[in-house]
């Protein structure tokens, strides 16, 4: 079974936008395993797949690679300062929301819109 | 959206009526690029809502290059009313909400609405008739090719007799003139081997002249080099080669250098190397757990380079040294010519082509084109 899964990010509720934004939002590629946790020894197998996109309207698409953190994901991107993924303990699953830290120090909150 | 707010006359559910039934989408954008109407078959082909992307920029339903170029492709329309796609009509790419990048073709309309100008995008999601038809044009070139390389077969034997006479006639020539200047040679032994060493001249000539009929003959074709936009080239070869593609989930990464924009080349041809090497790279990643395709354009004095990176599996090491070989093919379907055509025909432009290994265990293959020189 491919563990590899195409994790969909879109902005969710943030004051700038009441309803979110389905044009910001980010692409991670990650292994899970059947419960939506990281699959470690498939990441530490292959870590170079684990692989981030980032969408944002009013910006130039962003590609780099994520790096495991402290109950965290690191988001390296080509172009500026590290993001990132802030799991909290929570599977990848859904509909649930996760976190991102931006490199100014803020935190928006995400929705997961797709896992393939 | 728009039109709803436009008021409940018969007219307008009329007008709504039929673009309900239109099976392409139908995206409409003011002149800055923001949406204000987006179609069923828009909603259902990009898998957004209406009532979600109405108010954001268009951009945000194309792949890099396109969503970064788009704002100054509008603003450049409103400085310059020149019109580069109002009115033709280009096959592109899009992309899904999903982030999986697919092939249209896209018609663009301008109109003025109570003073405003707004343009209207019919998008057409190029599909089994387009397959068929490139499909089509491969097996011609094929053909053609195959055809070409069963009569070089016939022509090298001819070409080998052919060859063979003016050869022995220079070896005769030189053998007869060396005997002629052998010891103490009068005027009548140089002149005879004066016009021996003259006639080895003309076989060498004869014999430089039917090279140059091979050569000719090799490179023959309906060539029609021009100077052509790479970035266009690329992009729709890109789209051709996507066409059926979409089940397989292929993340498409386009990076074109401004630099490498203007190359001096049949378009035709030159999307057949794409194409088939986007095909090529696509197969080769169908049984991997990650498949990204990275098209890259570089330019580096004179020379423009094209990369097509894919992560598959990699080449074996024992097809490696002759993939270029007509006939040669790990594939269990196909003739195994793709490759050779596309040698044929990057040579043919004064490039090379070549592949290596990449770094995440894919492969990357490059060729190379003449940049064009344009005036300014």
């Amino acid at each position: 079974m491919n563990k590899w899964k195409k994790i969909r990010l879109e902005l969710a509720r943030t004051k700038g936008f009441p309803t979110g934004s389905v044009s910001r939002g980010y692409l991670v590629q990650l292994p899970l395993d059947g419960e939506g946790r990281v699959d470690k020894n498939e990441f530490a197998s292959r870590p170079r797949l684990a692989t981030v996109r980032r969408y944002w309207s009013t910006e130039p698409d962003e590609s780099g690679t994520l790096m495991p953190g402290d109950d965290r994901w690191i988001m390296r991107c080509s172009g500026s300062g590290d993001r990132a993924l802030l799991l909290d303990g929570r599977p990848i699953q859904l509909g649930e929301q996760l976190s991102v830290l931006e490199p100014d120090g803020g935190i928006l909150p995400f929705r997961i819109a797709s896992i393939r | 959206m728009y039109l709803k707010s436009l008021g409940k006359s018969a007219t307008e559910a009329h007008l709504r009526s039929i673009l309900a039934t239109i099976p392409d989408a139908l995206i409409i954008i003011d002149e800055v690029g923001t949406i204000l109407s987006f179609s069923a078959a828009a909603e259902k082909m990009f898998g957004y809502a209406e009532e979600e992307v109405v108010g954001e920029n268009v951009s945000m339903l194309m792949p890099s290059p396109d969503r970064e170029r788009h704002d100054g492709y509008l603003r450049n329309y409103r400085n310059t009313g020149v019109r580069k796609i109002i009115g033709i009509g280009r096959v592109t790419t899009a992309r899904h909400r999903d982030g999986s990048t697919f092939p249209i073709e896209l018609s663009v309309g301008e109109a003025n609405f109570e003073g405003r100008r707004i343009f209207t995008g019919f998008i057409h999601d190029i599909t089994q008739r387009q397959r068929a038809e490139l499909r089509f044009h491969e097996l011609q070139s094929e053909l053609a090719h195959v055809g070409r390389l069963s009569e070089l077969g016939t022509l090298a034997s001819s070409l080998a007799h052919e060859l063979n006479q003016p050869l022995t006639a220079i070896a005769n020539y030189c053998e007869g003139a060396a005997a002629l200047l052998e010891g103490e040679p009068d005027r009548e032994r140089l002149d005879m081997a004066r016009e021996a060493l003259r006639d080895t001249t003309d076989q060498a000539l004869r014999a430089g002249e039917i090279v140059r009929r091979m050569r000719d003959f090799l490179s023959h074709g309906e060539s029609e080099q021009r100077i052509e936009s790479l970035s266009k080239i690329v992009t729709e070869a890109n789209a051709l080669a996507l066409v059926g593609s979409r089940e397989h989930d292929i993340e498409v990464q386009v990076s074109l250098d401004r630099e490498a924009e203007s190359v001096f080349v049949d378009r035709i041809q030159i999307q057949q190397v794409l194409v088939n090497l986007i095909r090529n790279a696509i197969e080769a990643m169908l049984d991997s757990p990650v498949r990204t395709l990275i098209i890259s354009t570089s330019a580096d004095g004179d020379a423009i380079t094209v990369a097509i990176e894919d992560s598959g599996s990699g080449v074996s090491e024992d097809l490696a040294p002759q993939l270029f070989q007509p006939f040669v093919t790990s594939k269990e379907s196909g003739m195994g010519i793709g490759l050779s055509i596309c040698r044929t025909i990057i040579e043919a432009h004064g490039g090379r082509i070549w592949f290596e290994p990449a770094a995440e265990g894919g492969t990357i293959f490059q060729f190379t084109l003449p940049k064009a020189e344009v005036e300014q």
